[in-house]
């Protein structure tokens, strides 16, 4: 059976962040990051993604900086010395989640 | 994109509507993010059409960068929509506030429901008492009594939506209610 769209989308909303944060270790453009995760197989939209970028940044977890490269200027983003701190955390919260939902599910 | 007019007004469209519901300070910014990331995805979703198209060209005819732009705008949404989402949620009354509202709404409905039931039996008293007086002392209070619970309702519903925005936003409103209550 199919999950209700809804649940799915709840279950994955905590999940972005995490993977938001885990791929700013290099500084990507909105766009780029969409189409990186795309690949790696999490769907995320663009009216997701930007307004959580913007988010990110107000807690200071990222920085950003606009930079003309190629056609137009972007807005590149990476991670904030705190954002490191935190994508730690989260990654040993994740694990520590994952062990405890196979044991649950198991 | 500057060689496809019509695509590049679309995205133009848009952009703009969604900066009239930002607040100035994120407007500008947030605007040419969206620009330069619609004409990125734009460009590259009809660069994919383009090659669909060489190797089905019988097929019909493919969709030009205007179609292109218009299914991602779909995809968006409204952009009334797409500029709340760069925004904390809006409540008139919030659900910090919210039990407490209903409890007060609540009381003054009773409150009211009672004083008029009171003043009912008092002017009904006084009059003859016949059931002819009985209607029409009810008919005879009916407007005060309406545009009394209009204005105080409006008046409570007032200070809880002032209170909303007066009032310090905390992290985790309802344990902290729930502390003070018990403490």
């Amino acid at each position: 059976m199919d999950v209700p769209d809804n649940l799915a989308l709840e279950l994955r909303r905590g999940v972005i962040v995490l993977a938001v944060l885990s791929q700013l270790g290099e500084e990507q453009y909105g766009y780029a990051l969409i189409k990186r995760l795309t690949a790696q197989g999490l769907e995320i939209d663009q009216g997701t993604l930007y307004p959580l970028l913007r988010r990110l940044e107000a807690d200071s977890l990222l920085e950003s900086e606009w930079r003309v490269e190629g056609s137009r200027p972007r807005r590149y983003y990476t991670l904030s010395p705190a954002g490191a701190q935190i994508l730690r955390a989260l990654k040993d919260e994740w694990e520590a989640l994952g062990e405890v939902m196979e044991r649950i599910l198991s | 994109m500057t060689k496809n007019s019509k695509a590049t007004e679309m995205i133009d469209r848009y952009v703009e509507e969604v900066g009239q519901n930002l607040p100035r300070r994120l407007r500008g910014d947030v605007k040419a993010e969206m620009r330069s990331s619609l004409e990125d995805s734009a460009l590259e979703d009809s660069a994919l059409e383009d090659s669909v198209e060489d190797r089905s060209r019988a097929a019909g005819p493919a969709p030009d960068e205007g179609q292109v732009v218009e299914m991602l705008l779909k995809e968006l949404g409204p952009p009334e929509k797409m500029a709340a989402s760069y925004l904390p949620p809006k409540y008139l009354i919030g659900p910090r506030l919210y039990p407490t509202f209903a409890l007060v709404m609540k009381i003054v409905l009773v409150v009211a429901g009672v004083g008029y039931l009171i003043a009912l039996g008092v002017a009904f008293s006084q009059t003859a008492g016949t059931p002819g007086d009985a209607v029409d002392a009810l008919l005879g209070m009916l407007p005060r009594f309406a545009s009394f619970m209009f204005e105080t309702l409006g008046i409570v519903g007032l200070v809880f939506a002032i209170l909303e925005r007066v009032l310090p936003a905390s992290k985790e409103p309802p344990r902290e209610k729930e502390e003070s209550g018990h403490g």
